[in-house]
């Protein structure tokens, strides 16, 4: 295989190699060392959010691998850990940004070993019930509600091609079975 | 925002308002791209029940708004031939 399309900067911050993986689709990118976000679309690489995390985590796929899923090669660009507080407890789970030049971005999460392999839809869901509950119909099929919450970013790393920020809210609502989730922003 | 409009027989709503301007040309083109400044662009899409999913574009750049429909397709769908290949992919 040949060697990854990469280009190599240095983080303004802290002076350590960053490595741009997802060609010119990257919004940010969060340095690897000090954890700074930092400008993908500048050539200096403008600092957009110093390093403020308690925690440090580390991804189980480094960033930079490549592999096969369904067939087709994807290269990991970003991580982040997003964060969700039920009844007081805090739960914390991986995502994955997947990058492949003539496929666009996949998305991987992780929680507790249980793994989805995600894509983004082009058209919108529409709301409706199936009974009693509040459910979601997308491109034949009815999708129930499942779970509603909302998502912090608690740690990022590599590249993302939004403008993702240590502390941003998301609201998640997932549906079974297939699995639908929508993420939207707030204002 | 969030509008819905029939245009060519199928129900669309806005899903994005995006200011541009042109930043290059190349090759020949059948539209004046010149004395344009920043213009509107509406993105439009088809909701879940309307499979496979459609896109439209309202393009206000001109003196009369005009609508591009489509659909969206993979780059394999395409059959593109000779293309450049990414270094590295």
């Amino acid at each position: 295989m040949t060697a990854p399309a990469v280009s190599s900067l240095s983080c303004p911050q802290c002076g350590a190699a960053i490595t741009l993986r997802a060609l010119d689709q990257a919004e940010t990118v969060a340095c690897a060392s000090c954890g700074s976000v930092l400008d993908a679309r500048d050539p200096n690489l403008r600092v957009l959010q110093g390093y403020e995390e308690a925690q440090k985590f580390t991804p189980q796929i480094p960033l930079g691998t490549r592999g096969v899923l369904k067939g087709e090669k994807w290269e990991v660009v970003g991580f982040q850990v997003r964060c969700a507080t039920i009844d007081g407890s805090s739960y914390y789970w991986d995502e994955y940004l997947l990058f492949n030049p003539y496929k666009g971005f996949r998305y991987l999460s992780e929680f507790q070993g249980h793994w989805n392999f995600i894509r983004t839809l082009s058209a919108l869901p529409v709301e409706t019930r199936s009974g009693m509950k509040p459910a979601i119909f997308m491109l034949g099929r009815t999708y129930v509600g499942f779970d509603s919450m909302a998502a912090k970013t608690s740690f990022v790393l590599g590249e993302f091609p939004w403008q993702v920020r240590v502390g941003d809210v998301v609201k998640v609502d997932t549906r079974s079975a297939v699995y639908l989730s929508r993420v939207a922003t707030a204002g | 925002m969030s509008q819905s409009y029939a245009i060519d027989g199928t129900l669309f709503t806005v899903s994005s308002l995006t200011y541009a301007r042109y930043a290059g040309v190349e090759g020949e083109l059948p539209f004046e791209y010149w004395d344009h400044g920043v213009e509107l662009f509406v993105d439009l899409d088809t909701d879940g029940t309307i499979d496979p999913a459609r896109i439209a574009t309202l393009d206000y750049s001109d003196e009369v708004p005009v609508a591009y429909v489509g659909s969206y397709v993979t780059l394999d769908e395409l059959g593109l031939r000779n293309t450049r290949m990414i270094e590295g992919w």
